[in-house]
């Protein structure tokens, strides 16, 4: 589509769009073609979540250095590292080795750990809610210092220590720590420490999204953090397609299904309701700082929709024009107003 | 896709056999009024000329002088002034009162009495119309401006090194 090769940069730092893929190890050729087509679209970033304890996926940081090996823009990002399972200080080596090799296409989605006894099940640390917070924080520390350029940093905290440990190899860019958060206590770490936050909709409504950013953009400014300089990324899922939804259990182990019930139809689009792209313009719109939104695709042809739509909600987003009220997205089903108005003050009714 | 240039109809400037540029803007909008100051500087820059070609979106429920200020380019354009027009309208955009738009007339030599009896005619309307249904059926043009390079809609921003590079490509 005529998208290719028509972004300019400035746009892309409004708004980027990517997509997520399950890391199934049964399903690895449509995998691969799925994250070669988001490179070509393009889209601007691909999402791997990471949980080692499903015995059918791949391990996140074994598959993702294949994927930016065959692809040439498209960043990947881990969607979220499980922090209980490894080391910071080798995350964060292992996160800039691949900035490294890739030429600055990694960007580092970390988590707590959502579920503390499947992380002791693989020999992790079995951690409370409220050690969990205070472990990530100490993490991203120690992340942070394994990037710099010091000679030989140290750090003794509770859950983490580092004793003379050598520094490098440095990102190739400026790696974004974006949280996967949820908790109010959690909202106020990644004010004070992360680079972004990253939510996803489905375990948090539109009201608590709001309401988080809100959180965070308080407490950054408590923290003396111009709010803005957080990045919110957000995980949608559903299903993105022209065709009729399919059913849930023709699709492919762990891709998103979206909705059963049947979804409202809006310029050739089917959407799952909830996230149409008009709802998605208003979760993104606001005060709070520019979106990445990354959506679910389970087939070649839901990417090359994610891009149309992604080219949408570049345009409908941006600050520098006016917009029609209301405007149908896609604008083809009904007639505008301002051309009824129009046709109204010629006295037609065409 | 953007509804193909007809030059019989469209209002459209530079040599024809350069890269064209398609603006969708209402007169009322600072971001139109911006991205036209800018496509003037890449007319200038490059080496080859630009063509662009000016289409109505007045967006009527926000702007209540859009309409009749695409009118009074368009009654212009009956007498061969539509860029002096277009020029002017964007310029005192803050001044778009139907008294002040008669000024304009005058000031660019137009025969006012029939500026003013095409302005508000049916044939006038149409003509805005036509070029608000081509955008709404391109299914790009959601609000203004909204630029078409060769033909593919231009979602990056409308600086003008911007566009430069874009019409590179």
């Amino acid at each position: 589509m005529s998208a290719s090769g028509s972004h300019a940069d400035s746009a892309r730092a409004d708004l980027e769009f990517g997509i997520a893929v399950v890391p199934a190890t049964e399903d690895l050729d449509r995998l691969r073609a799925l994250v070669r087509v988001a490179d070509e679209a393009p889209l601007d970033l691909v999402g791997i979540q990471d949980y080692a304890y499903q015995h059918h996926f791949l391990d996140t940081w074994s598959l993702i250095p294949t994927l930016l090996a065959y692809t040439t823009r498209i960043a990947l990002f881990t969607d979220v590292a499980n922090l209980p399972l490894r080391p910071p200080a080798v995350m964060a080596k292992a996160a800039a080795s691949l900035d490294v090799l890739s030429g600055g296409r990694f960007e580092l989605g970390l988590g707590a750990g959502a579920f503390p006894n499947i992380a002791a099940s693989m020999g992790g640390p079995r951690r409370t809610a409220g050690e969990s917070v205070e472990a990530l924080e100490e993490a991203i520390d120690v992340i942070r210092m394994m990037w710099s350029r010091e000679r030989e940093v140290s750090f003794d905290g509770r859950y983490y220590t580092l004793d003379g440990a050598r520094p490098g190899p440095q990102p190739a860019h400026p790696i974004g720590i974006w949280v996967g958060a949820f908790r109010p206590r959690m909202m106020r770490l990644v004010a004070r420490k992360a680079d972004g936050w990253l939510p996803s909709l489905g375990v948090l409504t539109r009201a608590e999204l709001r309401a988080g950013n809100e959180q965070i953009d308080a407490a950054a400014a408590e923290a003396g953090r111009e709010p803005r300089s957080i990045r919110r990324i957000i995980n949608v899922q559903g299903l993105i397609g022209d065709g009729p939804a399919p059913p849930r259990s023709s699709l492919p182990v762990g891709y998103l299904a979206g909705s059963r019930s049947p979804a409202p139809r809006a310029g050739g689009v089917r959407r799952s309701p909830g996230w149409s792209p008009t709802a998605l313009t208003r979760s993104c719109s606001g005060p709070s700082s520019p979106h990445r939104i990354r959506s679910s695709c389970s087939q070649a042809r839901s990417c090359r929709t994610s891009s149309r739509i992604a080219d949408s909600l570049r345009l409908r987003l941006r600050r520098d024009r006016c917009d029609r009220p209301q405007a149908s997205w896609a604008g083809r089903p009904k007639r505008s107003k301002s051309a009824a108005n129009l046709a109204r003050s010629t006295g037609s009714s065409g | 896709m953007m509804q193909p240039l007809d030059e019989t109809v469209d209002h459209l400037r530079g040599p024809a056999a350069a890269p064209l540029i398609v603006e969708y803007g209402d007169y009322e909008c600072p971001y139109s009024r911006q991205a036209f100051r800018e496509i003037e500087r890449v007319e200038k820059q490059l080496p080859g000329g630009v063509r662009f070609a000016f289409r109505h979106f007045p967006l009527t429920e926000i702007h209540p002088h859009a309409l009749a200020a695409s009118a009074a380019a368009e009654a212009a354009a009956h007498q061969q002034q539509f860029w002096n027009m277009h020029e002017l309208l964007f310029h005192r955009q803050h001044a778009l009162e139907e008294d002040e738009l008669r000024t304009y007339a005058a000031e660019l030599g137009l025969d006012v009495a029939q500026f003013e009896s095409d302005r508000t005619g049916a044939s006038v309307l149409a003509r805005v119309r036509r070029d608000v249904e081509s955008g709404i059926a391109s299914g790009e043009v959601q609000g203004t401006p909204t630029l078409f390079i060769d033909g593919s809609v231009h979602t990056g921003s409308y600086d003008a090194q911007t566009l430069l590079d874009a019409l590179a490509r």
